[in-house]
């Protein structure tokens, strides 16, 4: 059984701050090694319930944030955003399910921290085929198109909540508990790595026992609709083929299908 | 009848340094006159030969170039490039024919001033293996709405590439390039003469029927753009449907013309961020 952790770092344990994800802050140090421990916590986990390869990508900004002098030896590493599945990259190669570690919720969440879908300053909304979604739903969705399920998260409570709702039966390892969206109270760091390798093990046991949650399936065509922050922003997407102009601030366009959805939508990110 | 001039800043009389098409370079201001007095040239040749209605579009950088104060008051003038349809802003109001006034050779010309296309990140644009220009790809918008181009005003360089684009195509040469960065020039009321004279010829030929025919392309229409590095075309690669050729070279492909004009300026985009 092939695993593809894909990790991200608004939702590690102990992460309340945007200071603690962006490279430039001197508390970013603490915080990617803390992610590192994360991500080797649900690596443990999953060789525990039984994984025979896991493959690690580092999905947070640029991608340059685990310590691969940290991590897990018995994993590879996908380092470096600009890889074309980007947070996901690996997927495209055949993996049999995901973890999405150090995961948060959607832009416009009541306490979530750090919620954001994708790009904080540009996006307000993304819906897809109508339904509001964030990074959860987009990546399980494009993890679901190559048939691969999401077994757990982890995050705070808000993207366990998000989570499940889409996904019936995923397992979440909730680290913290988010307050406002700069603010959470915070498992101790070994009860919180303690929980992900347990709720990974759990996970990884569960899908070779074939009671694992389903793929995510998005019906096809998909409609993606984005909601930006500034009319600019959508001016500057409307040249995008098949882009339609909803209002002043939001675009759609149909894919289809999820990869081409995900392509789109981090097409129009960049652009806006 | 209804006329676009569509004006860029490294084809204008005079300009053979990026720092006087620059807005925050000092020299900037000077140029900015200039190009605003080649266009009036323009527009004042175009009155001559019979136009009844004309468009002036900014598209040089932000497309906040030209002196309002100092156009000629018988054109509307498209500014700011954040419009749809940026260079060429106004092709699609039922405009009868278009003037590219101060152009530039495409990228990679041997000899062609300030020469590039689009951005200085891209080496080559192909459509339908053709290489071309910005004059190539404005054209090709300007075709879709039925509008022929007929005058270029720019160096030497860019009038050969203009010519053996569009056949018939009349061009105003307000200097010699002699490398990338430098030229002989005329005197700008010398170039702004032979613009207005120029632009008077194009539009009363355009008016007796034996103007150049609008620029087409066969359909569907192939995009393929060579960047500067491969980062480039990693960041363009993201366009659903687009193929990598090699390292540097992106392609796509376009049910019509504006479908690749678009797709063009998106994969730019794309590879910018």
């Amino acid at each position: 059984m092939k695993l593809l952790i894909a990790a991200d770092m608004e939702g590690i344990s102990g992460v309340v701050h945007t200071s603690h994800v962006r490279s430039e802050s001197s508390e970013y140090g603490r915080f990617r090694s803390l992610m590192t421990a994360d991500v080797n916590a649900a690596v443990e986990g999953a060789f525990l319930g039984g994984a025979e390869e896991v493959v690690v990508t580092d999905g947070h900004w640029n991608g340059l944030n685990i310590l691969i002098e940290e991590l897990d030896p018995r994993v590879r590493l996908n380092a470096g955003l600009a890889s074309p599945y980007a947070m996901l990259e690996g997927l495209q190669n055949g993996v049999d399910a995901a973890f999405f570690i150090g995961y948060h919720a959607r832009m416009g969440t009541i306490a979530g921290v750090i919620d954001h879908t994708w790009a904080s300053a540009k996006v307000e909304n993304l819906w897809l085929n109508g339904r509001l979604a964030g990074e959860t739903a987009l990546n399980g969705a494009v993890c679901g198109h190559y048939g691969a399920p999401v077994l757990m998260v982890s995050g705070d409570q808000a993207l366990a909540a998000e989570a499940s709702d889409w996904i019936r039966g995923v397992e979440t390892a909730v680290v913290k508990r988010a307050t406002s969206r700069l603010s959470a109270e915070c498992l101790p760091l070994e009860t919180a790595r303690q929980l992900i390798r347990s709720t990974a093990e759990r996970a990884v046991r569960r899908y070779l026992q074939n009671e694992a949650p389903r793929p995510l399936e998005i019906k096809t065509p998909i409609t993606v609709a984005v909601e930006f922050a500034t009319s600019a922003m959508a001016d500057s997407v409307e040249i995008f083929p098949g882009v339609r102009r909803l209002d002043g601030r939001r675009v759609e366009v149909v894919m289809p299908n999820m990869p081409a959805a995900y392509f789109a939508f981090r097409s129009l990110v960049a652009m806006a | 009848m209804k006329l676009l001039i569509a004006a860029d800043m490294e084809g204008i009389s005079g300009v053979v340094s990026w720092n006087q098409v620059d807005p925050k370079h000092p020299e900037y201001a000077r140029f900015r006159k200039i190009m605003t007095g080649d266009v009036n040239a323009a527009v004042e040749g175009a009155f001559r030969g019979g136009a009844e209605e004309i468009i002036v579009a900014d598209g040089h950088g932000g497309g906040y170039n030209i002196l309002l104060e100092a156009l000629d008051p018988r054109a509307r003038l498209n500014a700011g490039n954040a419009a749809p349809l940026v260079m060429v802003q106004g092709i699609s109001s039922g405009i009868d024919a278009a003037l590219f006034i101060g152009y530039h050779g495409r990228a990679g010309h041997p000899l062609a001033v300030l020469n590039h296309t689009w951005d200085t990140h891209l080496l080559n644009v192909w459509l339908n293996e053709v290489l071309v220009g910005e004059t190539g790809i404005n054209a090709l918008v300007c075709g879709a709405f039925g509008a022929p181009v007929l005058l270029v005003s720019g160096d030497q360089g860019l009038a050969e590439e203009a010519t053996a684009l569009i056949s018939g195509i009349e061009t105003v040469i307000v200097k010699r390039a002699t490398s990338y960065f430098s030229a002989e020039c005329l005197p700008p009321q010398e170039a702004q003469e032979r613009i207005r004279h120029g632009v008077e010829k194009a539009v009363r030929a355009f008016k007796e029927g034996k103007g150049p025919q609008p620029f087409k392309l066969s359909t569907p229409v192939t995009v393929t753009i060579e960047f500067s590095s491969a980062a480039h075309a990693d960041g363009a690669m993201r366009l659903p449907g687009a193929s990598r050729l090699d390292g540097r070279k992106v392609s796509a492909s376009a049910a019509d013309a504006m479908a690749a004009y678009h797709i063009f300026r998106t994969l730019v985009q794309l590879s910018s961020q």
